[in-house]
């Protein structure tokens, strides 16, 4: 086997979006090097071009029909490549309202963007990964760089206790998750790759040990994801970090962790599907549940959303316990509009500590009156995130539901359903608190609000993100279909799902059943 | 001559395009629009002359034989379930648009006069072209279903001007009861509706009809539930009707402008419900129960209006009772079989009955200038008198529809009223008595009416006989919130008078030209019905009947004892009318004494009000009440229970968030040691 024939079974061409983000990041520090202060200016549109360009790539290779790269230890299949464009406009936006956040923090905004990047580019090798080393290794990289950024406000003690904790918990779920992946190496006698792990599994009786494994595995994978029980770390963490940070843990990271337990679950533990799709089903019922109902009880802006976004992960986890083509498709449908009405939502919040330096609900009373965007923007959001018709959030749950209900998941469903309802409680309490409120309501600090400029370095970028993302939730509850079908040819398109469907029963059927497809006229 | 077929549509769509372009105005630009007053109503006038110009020639062309004309297009379809929308051509449809077109111009040229100092006239304006845009287009309906969405229509546009003076309270209540009473009727025909096309599977009058038949005598649908689901259809006509037990909300309607009361309520949509047991003929015609039901129905109501009038003293009143006793005499001539002359008598009625109402609305007008603006003094035959010398069109008018009604030859009522009781009379010896007594009362109240109103001593200044009106409105309203409101308007009164005339005077032009224009077909048009030589039945006949051609074999003597016994006993109550009112020979109030009981009976309207108000309203806003405890104290503590132990939950919860990394990692370890000892287990 010669050199030049070995570079060309690695495809290594496949990586490219990891590539350019990984050169963007060395750009970004070498001119925040050279420049220093300066270079503030410039980094911040160079770590979006990057990723611009990353997502270019991502669309380039959506036809591609070689999947595989480097001796199959990373696939670029469409679900991986679904996931890593995902992370990379979860990062992207991080970046355009994290700008004017970072600078007013006084920190250096060049170390933010590349710790960033580097978070991103373990997300996204996350999400391709085939072979238990490099996603521990993706993994790690994610961890480490998500510690860093969630210290990143080194003068705030909050800052500096949620990194801590986070480190403290990602440590031991780390520990407990490579032990797991340590089992299934012994176990399936050496093999790494995972195809050649679910095989070697198959040969030989190791129940117990394989379910400690998958127990363990569970446990690394459910933390990324913020699953009840092992959520605890999410409301201290995204209570003490930098908003920006808060924004890209709740979406890009947690992407990464669903791409992860797709994968990983799907394709190495074939034998054991009963027993994870139940372990998962009582992870989705404890964390609708206990995510929404004590998001009533917070006072914090964020530590709402902290708990909201627990409460969605529960819901997501509906279309990857449904197993079906559909559930599946509707798990990607809503993990990508979750980016954006989350992300939004994020960009709101932002803005008005910007202004305001407070985060309490109370404070947000009589909003209305004084900054009509933020209100119209992240009642929006909130209202999506809600599941309120006609926006995105709605068309999510309700493709999300209905695949539940195919698959017969009618407990999951229900629950779902109540606990939606509930959510509606708290987001609406929010959106009734900015906008009903009479004046004599308003809340000192509106009452003293600042006249609304958009003069800062960084604001425009904070501007045009939130005006990006609320169109985008506003329009694509209208425009569904076309997200929804771009979700299910991925899930079509990618061989270990494909694999999966065929062995379950599940014909995979090209369209939309007709049942919901209606609920979009266009 | 396909021509005008083709563009049949335009005939509702014009006054509809009348009535958007006023109302537009009215909504953009309210005051430029109120102040152009006489141009919206020459606009809406031209397009209603165009409509009516257009039904003229659909009728002289289906007078010539034409063929009847449909014309359908698809309106929605889902599976094999088909809805079709369009519009039908033929005699019966240009009969009514020829009646709806020049009642509905008339009423508008007579509007300019009657509410020329009225704020709102635009706003008026825009609502009776949109009434007559709704009137045509339910009679050129092709199916039930369109005929029932222009059933809603017009029921609408009624509740919309009944309460036109929205401020009154008597306006505004009428017009809430008029809806709810049809709402009730019309809930039934929905569900006749429904469950006749369940049964047929088609909206079609003709092909609903023969479905039905073959359904029933093949025995695959019982004879019971076809008469349920045609008598559910025929609770809608009931309703708007204004048939017996449903009729409650006509009297009170004229709560509305008089012009309203000409148009809607007597002449056009009241009709409405003859003219559809006239569509569903095929229907009801197969099952002999239902028309029983609607027979008898008709009877009862035709009975009840007329003693109902008897007593009544507000003029307006007594029309509306005796519109009720009409229409009772047409839903009786459908419900024998007699489509002819109960078709005969809408188009006779619709005539001489809006150009009565008209009159009074004359009246009305002429008297407001003496006692003024209180509709309890102006409207009260009681203050009325010896009008005829200060009104002399409209008293020479009144009188001719006065002859017409009571069935006094050669005017209209005569010839359509004998054919109905000639027909009854073959079919239902019974029903022929009640409509044969009813035709005494009629020529009794009617001509109690006229004496009242036109001859004697003039009695507008009588302050005694003011006291006791008011007295007895006041009465009423002591009861209710409104009496402080009746003294106050009652003061407020006293003090206009002194600016009133003391005369009546006779009304201007615009709304003496309808009077006189009224007045011609009222004399003539029953011509067209003689027995012996029958055009109108020529015209208009049942669906399938075939009329024999040879009328050589009329039996005159048969036709001169029926016409002759129902002059006689019209004369008869002319007579006693003359008696009691006009030579005060025989004075009333002493009979109304002596048959104390029945004269409450009829003063009270059978106490059907009273009945509907204890049964129904109070009994509704019983369990209304009942429900309402229910929802509050149980539903609502079950979604506050619910609430509150979330709320509660949520704050528990909370307290396991205690912020100690340790306690975190034990909860994790914790876990997956539970997971794998559940699995160990199991």
């Amino acid at each position: 086997m010669d050199v030049a024939n070995l570079a060309s079974q690695l495809n290594a061409g496949l990586i490219l979006p990891e590539g350019i983000v990984i050169i963007t990041l060395l750009l970004v520090l070498v001119v925040d090097l050279i420049q220093g202060r300066k270079a503030n200016r410039v980094t911040p549109y160079i770590g979006i071009g990057g990723l611009l360009a990353s997502l270019g790539a991502i669309a380039f290779q959506w036809d591609n029909p070689v999947s595989n790269a480097f001796l199959g230890s990373f696939s670029s299949d469409p679900l991986s490549l679904v996931f890593r464009a995902i992370i990379v406009l979860s990062a992207m936006v991080t970046i355009m309202i994290s700008i004017r956040y970072v600078e007013q923090s006084g920190t250096s905004l060049g170390e933010f963007i590349t710790i960033l990047l580097t978070a991103s580019v373990g997300g996204m090798v996350l999400s391709g990964a085939n072979e238990l080393v490099t996603i521990f290794v993706a993994l790690e990289t994610l961890s480490i760089s998500s510690y860093l950024l969630t210290g990143y406000m080194k003068r705030d003690p909050r800052s500096n206790e949620a990194a801590l904790k986070y480190l403290l918990i990602g440590a031991s779920s780390s520990a407990l998750f490579l032990y797991g992946v340590s089992l299934l190496y012994g176990l399936s006698g050496g093999q790494t790759e995972l195809v050649a792990i679910a095989t070697n599994l198959a040969a030989s009786d190791q129940s117990l040990g394989l379910v400690i494994a998958l127990v363990f595995v569970i446990a690394g994978v459910a933390f990324k994801i913020s699953a009840v029980p092992f959520h605890q770390w999410t409301p201290d963490v995204y209570e003490g970090s930098p908003t920006p940070v808060v924004a890209f843990l709740s979406v890009g990271s947690k992407a990464a962790g669903f791409a992860l337990a797709t994968r990983m679950l799907i394709t190495v533990f074939p034998l054991l599907t009963d027993e994870w799709h139940f372990v998962f089903t009582a992870l989705a019922i404890l964390s609708m549940v206990l995510g929404n109902i004590v998001a009533l009880a917070q006072t914090s802006m964020k530590r709402l959303l902290a708990y909201s976004s627990i409460g969605q992960a529960g819901f997501v986890m509906i279309g990857l316990i449904a197993a079906t083509e559909v559930g599946y498709a509707s798990m990607l449908f809503y993990l990508f509009i979750y980016l954006f009405m989350n992300l939004g939502g994020f960009a709101c919040i932002i803005l008005f500590s910007l202004r305001t330096g407070t985060d309490q609900i109370s404070e947000y009373a009589g909003l209305y009156q004084k900054d009509p965007l933020i209100t119209l923007g992240l009642s929006l959001c909130l209202l999506s995130l809600g599941g309120i018709p006609p926006l995105a959030g709605f068309f999510g749950k309700l493709y999300l539901f209905w695949a539940g209900w195919q698959a017969g998941l009618y407990t999951l469903v229900l629950v779902g359903l109540f606990t939606s309802v509930i959510s509606i409680y708290y987001y609406i309490r929010v959106v009734k608190m900015m906008v009903v409120k009479e004046p004599q309501e308003m809340s000192e600090v509106v009452k003293n609000y600042p006249k609304v400029t958009w003069d800062l370095p960084g604001l425009k970028s904070l501007q045009v993100a939130l005006v990006l993302t609320v169109v985008a939730t506003t329009l694509i509850g209208i425009l569904s279909n076309p997200v929804f079908t771009l979700a299910t040819d991925s899930v079509n398109n990618t061989p270990f799902l494909k694999l999966d469907l065929a062995r379950t029963g599940t014909q995979p059927v090209a369209v939309l059943p007709e049942a919901i497809a209606p609920a979009n006229p266009l | 001559m396909e021509a005008i077929y083709e563009y049949a549509w335009l005939i509702p769509v014009f006054p509809l395009l009348g009535a958007a372009l006023v109302g537009i105005g009215l909504i953009s630009f309210n005051q430029a629009t109120n102040r152009l007053r006489q141009a919206n109503a020459v606009l809406i006038l031209t397009l209603m002359g165009a409509a009516a110009v257009f039904s003229f020639a659909l009728l002289s062309s289906q007078i010539q034989g034409h063929e009847p004309f449909v014309r359908t297009f698809e309106w929605a379809a889902a599976g094999d379930f088909r809805l079709t929308m369009g519009y039908t051509v033929d005699h019966l449809t240009t009969l009514m648009l020829a009646v709806v077109t020049t009642v509905a111009i008339l009423v508008m040229i007579y509007t300019d006069g009657y509410m020329a100092h009225e704020k709102s006239y635009a706003r008026f304006y825009a609502y009776l072209s949109l009434f007559s845009a709704s009137m045509l287009g339910l009679v050129i309906s092709p199916n039930l279903v369109q005929v029932y969405i222009f059933w809603e229509l017009v029921g609408m546009c009624s509740y919309l001007l009944i309460g036109f003076w929205y401020d009154r309270k008597g306006a505004a209540d009428a017009c809430q009861k008029a809806f709810v009473t049809n709402r009730v009727g019309d809930f039934g025909l929905l569900l006749g509706m429904l469950g006749l096309y369940w049964a047929t599977g088609s909206f079609e009058f003709d092909i609903m009809g023969e479905r039905l038949e073959t359904l029933v005598s093949s025995g695959s649908l019982s004879a019971g539930l076809a008469v349920l689901f045609a008598i559910l259809v025929f609770l809608g006509p009931v309703a708007k009707s204004a048939q017996f037990p449903l009729h409650v909300w006509l009297p009170d309607a004229m709560e509305g402008p008089t012009p309203i009361s000409a148009l809607i309520h007597a002449a056009t949509m009241v009709a409405a419900g003859v003219f559809l047991v006239a569509r569903m003929f095929p229907v009801f015609e197969q099952l002999p129960t239902v028309m029983n039901v609607i027979a008898w129905t008709g009877g009862v109501t035709a009975f009840l209006g007329a003693t109902i009038a008897i007593t009544q003293n507000d003029i307006k009143k007594g029309l509306a009772y005796s519109t009720m006793s009409q229409l009772g005499y047409m839903v009786m001539a459908m419900g024998v079989g007699a489509y002819t002359a109960g078709l005969f008598h809408l188009m006779t009625h619709a005539y001489f009955k809006a150009m009565l109402f008209l009159g009074s609305g004359s009246v009305i007008h002429g008297m407001e200038e003496v006692v003024g603006h209180d509709p309890t003094l102006a409207q009260d035959m009681r203050l009325m008198g010896n009008l005829r010398k200060y009104m002399p069109i409209t008293a020479i008018t009144f009188l001719i529809g006065t002859l017409a009604i009571c069935g006094i030859p050669p005017f209209a009522g005569f010839w359509s009223k004998d054919e109905i009781l000639s027909l009854t009379f073959q079919a239902n010896p019974i029903l022929w008595l009640i409509g044969y007594i009813t035709a005494g009362m009629t020529a009794f109240y009617m001509f109690r009416m006229y004496f009242m109103t036109f001859e004697g001593e003039f009695r507008g200044k009588d302050a005694e006989i003011k006291g006791v009106l008011k007295a007895e409105a006041a009465g009423v309203y002591a009861f209710g919130p409104g009496a402080m409101h009746a003294q106050e308007l009652g003061t407020h009164q006293d003090h206009d008078d002194h600016h009133h005339a003391d005369t009546p005077h006779e009304s201007p032009l615009t709304m003496t030209f309808p009077l006189m224009a009224l007045a011609v077909p009222s004399m003539l048009i029953g011509l067209l019905g003689m027995p012996w030589a029958n055009r109108f039945e020529a015209f208009i006949h049942a669906p399938g009947e075939i009329i024999e051609e040879a009328h050589g074999a009329f039996d005159w003597g048969e036709f001169l004892i029926a016409g002759g016994s129902s002059v006689g006993i019209g004369l008869l109550g002319i007579t006693l009318a003359s008696l009691m009112y006009a030579r005060k020979s025989i004075n009333p109030a002493a009979i109304a004494k002596k048959i104390e009981p029945l004269y409450w009976l009829s003063r009270n309207k059978w106490y059907l009000d009273d009945i509907n108000y204890k049964v129904f309203v109070q009994g509704s806003r019983r369990i209304a009440r009942q429900v309402l405890e229910v929802d509050s104290k149980v539903v609502d503590g079950i979604v506050n229970l619910t609430g509150f132990v979330t709320l509660v939950t949520g704050e528990g919860l909370k307290y396991f968030e205690n912020g100690r990394a340790q306690f975190y990692a034990l909860i994790v370890f914790g876990a997956v040691l539970g997971l794998v000892v559940v699995f160990g287990v199991t």
